[in-house]
């Protein structure tokens, strides 16, 4: 957990900061946890640097979070990278399409902290 | 009646999810065998004074799948700069402090090179203060580790500096 490197990405600052709270509460480390506004920002990130998991919002102008996960499962050497799809999307045909375009764990927004927790864990293995 | 109905659903949607996520395992799988592939044809040159060193070098690249008939040992600039100009390599891994020309000096030389400028390069050294760092970094090293250094850590940087 200390050296676990984090990629946040949403629009919102506002959510950008419940996440990071939430993280540093978990025990992540402050210089560790990095965040984009959109997918294009954070795929230009992940290609510059090392992420052990992303943790990314669905609907951003730009670059969509189902359009980055794409781009990242399509990658020689970023397919690998842990990915957590947090959203409002509800429908069962949107959740599915999230799943086959290979996001590990999704989650519904609004959502309890402990979830978010149980969730990363799960994927950090 | 109706909850009977939804509760199906959930279940059909737990195992479409259930098969989604295994085609994608599948599909990480032979991307794995890619790279798998790609690394065993990565050559990186270590440079390092210590034989111990470059030993230990050796074994942690090898476990994270380089083949060691595609690394280059030297242990200092010059010798890493011979043997540069007739051998391509994708990454340099060097040492700091050596006797003869120094991993400052190497770097240097390196990105003054038109045929060598570009390759990416990793400093690796127990100089920890600041000033050092920052002289290592504007002197060209794209990435700087500190001895003693965890493999783990080592594997990142050197997938990432080969991107």
């Amino acid at each position: 957990m200390q050296i676990t490197k984090i990629l946040v990405v949403d629009d919102s600052s506002a959510m950008q900061e419940v996440i990071f709270d939430a993280l540093i509460e978990f025990g992540f480390k402050r210089p560790r946890i990095k965040f984009a506004n959109n997918g294009q920002k954070a795929l230009r990130m992940a290609y510059e640097q090392f992420f052990d998991l992303i943790i990314s919002d669905w609907h951003m102008p730009g670059l969509t979070g189902l359009e980055f996960i794409q781009e990242i499962r399509g990658h020689p050497d970023l397919f690998e990278i842990p990915f957590i799809m947090m959203t409002v999307e509800d429908q069962e045909k949107n959740i599915l399409k999230a799943f086959s375009s290979g996001v590990d764990q999704y989650i519904l927004k609004p959502f309890k902290i402990e979830d978010l927790k149980e969730k990363i864990l799960k994927v950090l293995g | 009646m109706e909850s009977d109905s939804s509760e199906k659903t959930i279940i059909d949607l737990n195992e479409e999810i259930f098969q989604l996520k295994a085609e994608n395992k599948k599909l990480k799988e032979s991307l794995r065998k890619e790279r798998e592939q790609r690394l065993r044809l990565t050559k990186i040159l270590v440079v390092d004074d210590s034989e111990l060193m470059q030993e230990i070098l050796l074994d942690a690249l090898m476990e994270f799948g380089f083949q060691w008939s595609n690394i280059g040992l030297a242990d200092n600039g010059q010798k890493a700069l011979d043997i540069l100009s007739d051998q391509a390599f994708n990454l340099i891994i060097s040492d700091w402090h050596m006797p003869g020309m120094t991993g400052l000096e190497f770097i240097k030389k390196i990105r003054a090179t038109p045929e060598l400028f570009k390759i990416p390069f990793l400093m690796m050294t127990s100089e920890d203060q600041k000033e050092n760092v920052l002289k290592a970094a504007s002197s060209g090293v794209d990435q700087y580790m500190l001895k003693p250094f965890d493999n783990e850590d080592l594997r990142k940087k050197v997938l990432a500096l080969l991107k």
